[in-house]
């Protein structure tokens, strides 16, 4: 078992979380039309299912490098804030949606008591960002979601997440 | 006009809220006619392309409003294709609040200045300076990233894989290797911060000093509230 990692950030902690920023923030951005097109071949569901989970990356990913407290919030906050700050069509819809992501993705850690840092948790960080995420659909795009497709776009969501956030402790394996 | 990046900052995030919140047309009409001409000609220099690809976009959006809200009587009969009226207001909904956010946006990357909101940030909006830091890192890494991310491309594509990362698996391959490159790159960078004292660096308080650009937009947000505020009230 591990013990609970310090609060403090060092300089090199802020980098990482920098250079998490802009290589989501980035990813983020082409992530839109790879959303477009497979929402175009595969409907909405299909779309949630094999792309959503990419925007929830940036929290696993910056957990599981960096792996102190608020890590996987300040990844997807840093992330959104490039994304926003990059000119996209969405504007600040992006930070609103990566506070709120960054904050259900935090959880995951922090039931776990900022103990572990595995793909479990990864999984889960990105699993649970997924409902958040569609939620807010719900509040921004009301006239396009209906209650019967809100259960299917939350479940599509979940487990787009929890895929990609697989993906993302799998990519952090790069630094040793 | 020269405004605040602070007062940018608050007024386009507070206007995006404002939009997400909205629910009668008419105030998403007020927020869309206040927001999206001044943003159109401050964001001008984004160029048709960006203009355009957001019109492609609102042609997606009502696909999606005749799948999902066609109701009530029918407006558009086109053979198999029948648009009805819910279809038309659920649209033109969508599309005033997507407008106003757009038009906010706009108007903060049309007058916004980088360097100077990553300051305003940190003295202005007391942001923790490690926050801030690792935001400048970020964007200034974006054109390094570019150049090892369109290297790595070609370098798929040199090795017969597909040049667009689109599967899981590839997106895992290409994400690896443009991290091990940027990640090295960010150890030295916070060491470098490190060793220059970054952690040891007083914050410098900066106070708020709104010029005539910043009251004009701070009126137009008090308006864009009153209004919101008073359609949900009455």
């Amino acid at each position: 078992m591990q013990t609970v990692p310090e609060l403090r950030y060092s300089a090199v902690d802020y980098a990482i979380l920098g250079v998490v920023a802009a290589v989501m923030g980035v990813v983020f951005v082409v992530a839109w039309d790879f959303y477009y097109l497979v929402k175009a071949l595969l409907g909405p569901i299909g779309a949630r299912v094999f792309t959503y989970g990419i925007w929830f990356m940036a929290a696993p990913l910056a957990a599981s490098l960096v792996r102190k407290p608020l890590s996987a919030f300040s990844g997807e906050v840093l992330a959104a804030l490039v994304e926003t700050i990059i000119p996209t069509y969405g504007g600040y819809t992006n930070l609103i949606y990566g506070v709120a992501q960054g904050l259900a993705s935090e959880l995951a850690y922090l039931i776990f008591g900022y103990r572990r840092w595995g793909p479990l948790q990864a999984a889960l960080s990105g699993a649970l960002a997924g409902p958040v995420a569609v939620t807010l659909d719900q509040i921004l795009f009301p006239e396009l979601i209906t209650a019967k497709t809100f259960a299917a776009l939350v479940l599509a969501a979940t487990a787009s997440g929890a895929l990609y956030g697989l993906i993302a402790y799998g990519v952090s394996r790069v630094r040793k | 006009m020269k405004s605040d990046p602070t007062t940018l900052f608050i007024y386009a995030l507070s206007v995006t809220v404002l939009s997400m919140v909205s629910r009668d047309p008419r105030v998403l009409l007020a927020l869309a006619l206040l927001n999206l001409p001044l943003g159109t000609y401050l964001g001008r220099k984004r160029g048709v392309i960006f203009f355009l690809l957001y019109f492609l976009g609102l042609f997606g959006i009502f696909l999606n409003s005749v799948a999902f809200s066609n109701q009530g009587t029918a407006v558009l009969d086109v053979g198999p294709l029948v648009v009805r009226e819910g279809a038309v207001k659920a649209f033109l909904r969508v599309f005033l609040r997507l407008s106003s956010i757009l038009g906010a946006a706009l108007i903060f990357y049309g007058l916004a200045d980088i360097r100077e909101l990553l300051d305003a940030l940190e003295c202005t909006m007391r942001i923790p300076r490690g926050f801030v830091f690792s935001l400048a890192v970020g964007l200034r890494m974006l054109a390094l990233l570019q150049r090892d991310a369109g290297e790595i491309l070609e370098m798929r594509a040199q090795r017969g894989h597909s040049r667009r990362p689109l599967t899981p698996g590839s997106l895992s391959s290409f994400l690896r290797t443009l991290l091990s490159v940027a990640l090295e790159r960010g150890l030295w960078i916070g060491v470098a911060a490190e060793l220059r004292g970054l952690s040891l660096r007083e914050r410098r308080p900066r106070p708020y000093r709104p010029g005539l650009g910043d009251v004009v937009l701070l009126v137009l947000l008090a308006l864009q509230l009153t209004i919101t505020i008073l359609s949900m009230v009455c």
